[in-house]
């Protein structure tokens, strides 16, 4: 009797403790008659809990199965769904499901997901949206493209959990901008530039940029890391989310914009095919950039338990940035 | 989550956003239970994408009736395990420090988390099969104690006392070194 006694004291605290965010002395004081032997217990089940929770899959590897899993995922429940006759026209099934998708996405509630933050629970509708958009896009840059536009959403949530200061969302926040900028820059790597080394305008990019990037250098996490040069962020429209729910105000203008960004000729190219490798490189500068200066606003202000998450998203982003760049220029 | 036997319902219906919900929820867990058993961070990674792919090709052959779905998907991965330790007892055995210092990790930090993933998984080993999975199960695939009992065919006060008595086990290799 006794010993089924202990071991049901022993997983009611153990649930309190692991499961609902309870602290040891609030369990032990349930208990006061067994705290003396439950205490060391508790204990080793925090570390053994806290110990396997650290093993978390590598985010390159996430991001690839991800993708990989999703394609998996639409090639098989396309194919189950798809009339026998149509099987072997599967331009056409895909359009169809494109439109299906975008009459999906005008719904109320694809579209209330789409705003939602990580603490929502719409969120993952959200994040599954975002996949199905991807794997309905064909060409890599036009890919790179959307995970450049999520990674902005992955900046705003960040943002949005420091201030709500949950940093456990804001770290898993931070590890999704992180699998997102590798897509970015797989994508970026399989892509052939040729037009690179006869575009003058993307030379001239290049040149500006390289100056720009030369001139900001700064300490993050005891090492030297090139930070973007501040720039001018704005708003651009979202398909999903006609209204942006947190429009950045004009006094989060940190600097002279370089004169060789022009976000105006981004504003309706979305997600489509980006032939020119000047518009492309000067979106993948104004995204790092932006959300780079975004998240440094907030340094100053974080409490110090927020502060080594912004300061990973900031060296993920200019770090993710810098490969895509150097895909481009190289 | 939306409440999960709905969740599988749509996705046995070719739902994909509702197959996507799943998949997020249950990645990190399976890939955790997967890694603490092999070992082997890197086989534990393609393990967990095969799980997830026998899940895709095998959904509509689940049946709810009483038994929730990550009982399902779990035991989907403990037969991946077992599989990958049967062929395993034929090849070379790869240290723990081997599979997990190849990540690519900031070197300082993962010698950090490896010694103590290090600790836990050679503690664990010490632990009897029953307790290993309570543990695994329970911590790191965060299912309830029902779901643990419903995956092992045990009851619930069963699975309760392996719980207890692994941790107990587990302090006293921490402490002393010995079970």
């Amino acid at each position: 009797m006794a010993e089924k006694e202990i071991k049901d004291i022993f997983e009611d605290c153990l649930q309190r403790l692991l499961f609902n965010g309870e602290s040891i002395e609030n369990c032990l004081a349930a208990y006061p008659q067994h705290a003396d032997e439950l205490k060391p217990l508790l204990i080793t089940a925090l570390s053994a809990k806290q110990t396997g929770d650290s093993l978390i899959p590598r985010p390159e590897f996430k991001a690839r199965a991800r993708n990989q899993f999703y394609t998996e995922l639409n090639d098989t429940f396309t194919a189950k769904k798809r009339p026998f006759l149509l099987r072997r026209f599967r331009f056409a099934t895909t359009a169809l499901t494109a439109v299906l998708v975008m009459v999906i996405a005008s719904g109320s509630l694809v579209a209330a997901a789409s705003s939602s933050m990580p603490d929502s629970p719409l969120y993952s509708v959200k994040l599954a949206v975002e996949q199905v958009r991807i794997n309905l896009t064909f060409s890599d840059i036009g890919k790179a493209k959307l995970y450049s536009q999520f990674s902005d959403r992955r900046v705003e949530e960040i943002i949005h959990m420091a201030e709500a200061g949950n940093a456990e969302l804001a770290e898993a926040a931070t590890n999704r901008l992180g699998e997102q900028l590798v897509m970015i820059g797989d994508l970026t790597s399989e892509h052939k530039w040729e037009s690179i080394s006869t575009s003058e305008d993307a030379q001239k990019t290049v040149s500006n940029a390289t100056e720009q990037y030369d001139l900001c250098v700064t300490t993050i996490a005891g090492g030297t890391v090139k930070l973007p040069p501040p720039i001018v962020t704005g708003e651009r429209p979202d398909p999903i989310t006609p209204t942006p729910t947190t429009p950045i105000p004009p006094d989060v203008i940190v600097g002279s914009p370089p004169p060789y960004v022009s976000l105006g000729d981004f504003a309706t190219a979305e997600g489509g095919e980006v032939e020119d490798v000047t518009e492309f490189l000067n979106l993948m500068f104004e995204n790092g950039n932006s959300n780079s200066a975004r998240l440094r606003s907030l340094l100053d202000e974080a409490p110090d338990s927020l502060k080594p998450i912004l300061l990973q998203a900031i060296a993920l982003l200019e770090s993710g940035y810098q490969d895509v760049i150097d895909n481009i220029i190289e | 989550m939306q409440d999960e036997q709905s969740l599988v319902q749509r996705a046995q219906q070719h739902d994909q956003e509702a197959f996507a919900e799943l998949y997020e929820e249950y990645f990190d867990k399976i890939y955790r239970y997967i890694a603490l058993k092999i070992g082997n961070r890197v086989e534990a990674e393609d393990m967990t994408q095969q799980v997830f792919v026998k899940a895709l090709h095998s959904i509509s052959s689940y049946k709810w009736k009483g038994s929730p779905f990550s009982a399902w998907l779990f035991r989907i991965a403990h037969n991946q395990v077992v599989d990958y330790l049967r062929k395993k007892t034929r090849q070379p055995a790869i240290t723990l420090n081997e599979s997990f210092m190849a990540s690519g990790d900031n070197p300082h930090s993962t010698t950090e988390k490896k010694m103590d993933i290090e600790q836990l998984m050679i503690a664990t080993k010490e632990l009897t099969a029953a307790q290993q999975e309570v543990i695994l199960l329970r911590f790191n695939g965060e299912l309830p104690i029902a779901q643990v009992a419903r995956i092992m065919g045990k009851s619930e006060g069963a699975v309760k006392a392996l719980q207890h008595s692994a941790i107990l086990a587990l302090r006293k290799i921490m402490v002393c070194g010995e079970a």
